[in-house]
């Protein structure tokens, strides 16, 4: 049997710790860095991001990133491989190449951009071609979209990673290759796994979603015991031990805080899944119901016999479109009576919005300290009242000019009862709204390549 | 014994468009006949009707565990929705909250356990 490969994921969110990917680097004995930076809502703030910066569009965090870490993962030939090149993976490269030059490592860095998923070029021609455009969630179709898409990017799989991995490439960034896919494609490079051998690419892809949300399966968000997690502020990042066979053992940064133990790795496996015996991806239709999983040691929980079925016939699409703007507001109250005074205020504020007969879509109240986010669920048991209620309001509209009205009547509760502080200065702002519109592509219309930099 | 599905279970949930899953895994394989009788698709939607339009449930014995994914919840989707938790990352916290009903077997498993 071969050696096994080591995977550490550096990253479980664009924002996340910046030095947590150089500290597996330098500390964990990994082959291979994957950092996952693109969520759906991602692509649509990367898309905003363009519209003032054309020469942004990617995650910019991956240059702070590599400029503590390149270096040592030269030094230690560690490849990395991330999907931060987001809406504009070719800038992405330049710019790590830019900072390879600066860093004087020039001609130990080939820096491999990934582009093809993005369809926003295409769509016409998709259609002509006699592609159904329709929103796969609401059989809406594509003509009820009035100033059409503002981004388009299909889920491509693990082809081109494998194919930059080949050409030599150290350091690739990719557009929108699926989460578990950047990991899949280490493993099919190093594995010479073929792109039919389906349970082995299914257990790549579970090895890969072990290890997309970073600190999430290493006692990060671990809801079963998180008083249990020891040293939380230091937290490991997962590291994942792939063999040839498939089998898995999932650990994290040696002498970090956090835990890895059959709960986390289960709580992670049920993050975003739908139906476990098809976990789709562009590879392979995953079966989430074969694998055991069981802790070997600390912090080492091996995960075997995981299958698979052949891989879809369409790519996922993830598209967004312009609708409107929204804002929201955070009125807080304070003793007593602050249940009273928020109630009250939105009685007020519901009157004089109502008054000025605006172009609201859709308006929302919260009361946060009263049960906001578990609504009717929130435990009978959790009585007494609060010191504080934030009044939350929240609205959408076509139209900026009427939000910005909204905002300045929001203001007027001042007069209103006494009590209330201002928590955010100045008047709450209208911002745009991306809505999703997730379509089906044949995987046969969107070809991927690989340019060297 | 009436107990909070958090005695015997922990949760994981997060958004797909408008859809949000919510996967429940057993504490201990002893509570997992206990989850598959108890949570049934009906009782969780039933829970989440407020919100969800519909709700499908799947299982994975081999984890011990069950995924929901309630349709609906959140509106068009995490980035229009005007609701707090827009990625519906606290559903799984609240079906911690529901109460099922546990045998006399399970409940002297669970008085048994430190949890």
């Amino acid at each position: 049997m071969s050696r096994g490969i080591r995977i550490g994921g550096g990253l479980g969110y664009w924002g996340d710790d910046t030095n947590a990917p150089g500290r597996l680097v330098r500390e964990a004995g990994i082959d291979y860095l994957v950092m996952d930076f693109l969520a759906e809502v991602t692509m649509s703030i990367m898309r905003k991001g363009m519209r003032r910066d054309p020469d942004g569009g990617y995650a910019g965090d991956i240059i702070p990133i590599l400029r503590d870490c390149l270096a040592d993962a030269v030094e230690r030939n560690v490849r990395i491989i991330c999907n931060a090149g987001g809406m504009n993976p070719t800038g992405c490269a330049q710019a790590v190449r830019e900072l390879a030059r600066e860093l004087g490592l020039d001609d130990r860095v080939v820096v491999a951009a990934v582009t093809g998923d993005d369809l926003m070029p295409r769509l016409a021609e998709l259609a002509d071609q006699g592609v159904d455009l329709s929103n796969t969630e609401t059989n809406e179709p594509y003509s009820a979209l009035v100033d059409g898409l503002a981004s388009a990017n299909a889920y491509v799989g693990a082809e081109s990673v494998v194919e930059a991995l080949e050409r030599g490439a150290n350091v690739i960034v990719t557009g929108r290759v699926a989460d578990p896919s950047l990991t899949l494609g280490a493993l099919r490079f190093e594995h010479g796994w073929k792109s039919d051998e389906w349970d082995l690419l299914a257990a790549g892809t579970v090895a890969g979603h072990l290890i997309e949300c970073g600190a999430h399966v290493t006692g990060g968000n671990h809801q079963a015991a998180w008083q249990d997690v020891p040293d939380m502020g230091d937290i490991g990042f997962p590291v994942v031990e792939v063999e040839a066979d498939g089998r898995i053992v999932l650990g994290k940064t040696p002498n970090s805080g956090g835990l890895v133990d059959e709960q986390t790795t289960i709580g992670q496996l049920l993050y975003e899944i739908g139906d476990p015996t098809a976990y789709l991806t562009p590879d392979v239709s995953a079966d989430w119901t074969t694998m055991s999983v069981r802790q070997i040691g600390q912090d080492l929980v091996e995960i075997t016999g995981v299958t698979g079925r052949p891989r879809p016939a369409t790519l996922k699409i993830s598209a967004a479109y312009a609708d409107g703007y929204s804002m929201s507001s955070l009125m807080l109250y304070s003793a007593p009576d602050a249940p009273g005074r928020a109630r009250k205020a939105k009685e007020i504020l519901e009157f004089r919005l109502a008054r000025l007969g605006l172009g609201i879509e859709e308006m929302r109240w919260d009361f946060i300290g009263l049960g906001a986010v578990h609504e009717r669920r929130t435990p009978q048991t959790y009585t007494g009242e609060p010191n504080e209620v934030v009044l939350r309001f929240a609205a959408r509209s076509q139209s900026r000019t009427d939000l910005q009205r909204a905002a300045v009547e929001l203001s007027t509760v001042f007069h209103g009862p006494p009590g209330k502080t201002t928590l955010v200065p100045g008047r709450a702002r209208a911002s745009e709204v991306l809505s999703y519109w997730p379509m089906l592509v044949p995987r046969e219309l969107v070809p991927t390549s690989v340019e060297l930099f | 014994m009436r107990v909070p599905v958090g005695r015997i279970a922990y949760a994981r949930s997060g958004d797909k468009g408008g859809m949000s899953n919510v996967g429940v895994a057993a504490r201990d394989p002893g509570f997992y006949d206990a989850l598959t009788r108890e949570l049934t698709a009906e009782v969780v939607q039933e829970f989440f009707s407020d919100r969800a339009k519909s709700t499908d449930r799947y299982e994975l014995p081999n984890l011990c565990a069950l995924n929901f994914l309630l349709h609906g919840v959140l509106g068009k989707g995490g980035t229009s929705t005007l609701r707090l938790d827009p990625q519906g990352k606290a559903l799984a916290d609240a079906i911690c909250f529901l109460e099922i009903e546990l045998t006399d077997a399970e409940a002297a498993v669970l008085t048994a356990s430190p949890h």
